[in-house]
């Protein structure tokens, strides 16, 4: 996961590479915490800006720890942020309804995300962290250990402890690969 | 339910990294600008503190010049014990003063009588 270029320093071509091979396993990461793809791009960018502003203090052996690390702390605050709204009667509607299902097979995969989403959200946050990093993000044991700062035994029972649990709430769920 | 269909790979909004570009050239200018504030708030900074600091503010003597409101909210002295009517036969012992408040839609009045 390191990039190899140790002392080099964080450039902005460096940073662009990290962006260009991050932005999607990132972007997937930080969608399960607040489901909306606006603000999922949004959360991922400002990771990448605040990295890029302390890039003077920032070792690039752990740069990919960092930015995952800050971008899983700012969807939480964001996720924080938005129940708070909604308490306050803020928020209009939390889902964002920009796509429609046209036919009978796109609400079949409307349904089916409806139902991988409640499954998620009903995770605590401590699995939800390990399984969207590890399925979403393919990340191994090694590198979310590096991101969460627990040991890689732990992330493995955690991500067995929320497959199990996401495989009862979604009726089974067949067997992972990785 | 397939791993694959639980775990579905969604691809971001196209154009991320020039949206991230721009956001990084931003930075140069808000440095810029934060050279041209920092002095200048801080020069407001300066003049607020050396006119305070000019000289000391006795507080309670403030509130003793000013009287009446200013005198109840610090406890120097009590509020009238009894709402007080001002008549016309009352004009030759009572005197009636009003208090400067910041409030314009709030009117304070002191008032003093001769026993």
């Amino acid at each position: 996961m390191a990039d190899n270029r140790e002392n080099a320093g964080l450039d902005q071509a460096l940073l662009e590479r990290l962006y260009v091979r991050l932005e999607k396993p990132m972007f997937n990461v930080v969608y399960r915490w607040v489901w909306n793809p606006d603000e999922a791009e949004d959360i991922v960018q400002d990771a990448f800006v605040r990295v890029w502003r302390a890039r003077e203090r920032v070792d690039v052996t752990t740069v990919e720890a960092l930015l995952y690390r800050t971008a899983l702390n700012l969807a939480s605050n964001h996720r924080r942020a938005r129940r708070v709204r909604g308490w306050l009667g803020l928020d209009d509607v939390e889902e964002v309804a920009s796509r429609r299902p046209s036919t009978e097979q796109a609400l079949d995969a409307e349904q089916t995300r409806a139902r991988v989403r409640a499954a998620v959200e009903a995770l605590p946050e401590k699995l939800r962290r390990v399984v969207v990093l590890s399925e979403y993000a393919e990340l191994s044991y090694a590198e979310i250990s590096a991101i969460l700062g627990v040991p890689t035994g732990t992330v493995g029972s955690r991500r067995n402890t929320a497959l199990r649990q996401l495989g009862e709430a979604l009726g089974g769920l067949e067997e992972s690969t990785s | 339910m397939k791993h694959r269909e639980v775990f579905e790979r969604l691809d971001p909004p196209p154009g991320g990294l020039a949206r991230l570009r721009d956001r990084l050239e931003d930075r140069p200018r808000a440095r810029w600008a934060r050279l041209v504030w920092a002095p200048a708030v801080a020069l407001g900074v300066a003049v607020v503190f050396v006119r305070v600091g000019g000289g000391k503010v006795d507080v309670l003597a403030a509130a003793r010049g000013q009287g009446g409101a200013s005198e109840v909210g610090l406890g120097l002295s009590a509020p009238p014990e009894a709402v007080v009517t001002l008549t016309d036969e009352s004009r030759s012992t009572t005197a009636l003063a009003r208090v400067p408040t910041s409030d314009p839609r709030v009117a304070m009045f002191r008032f003093a009588t001769l026993r």
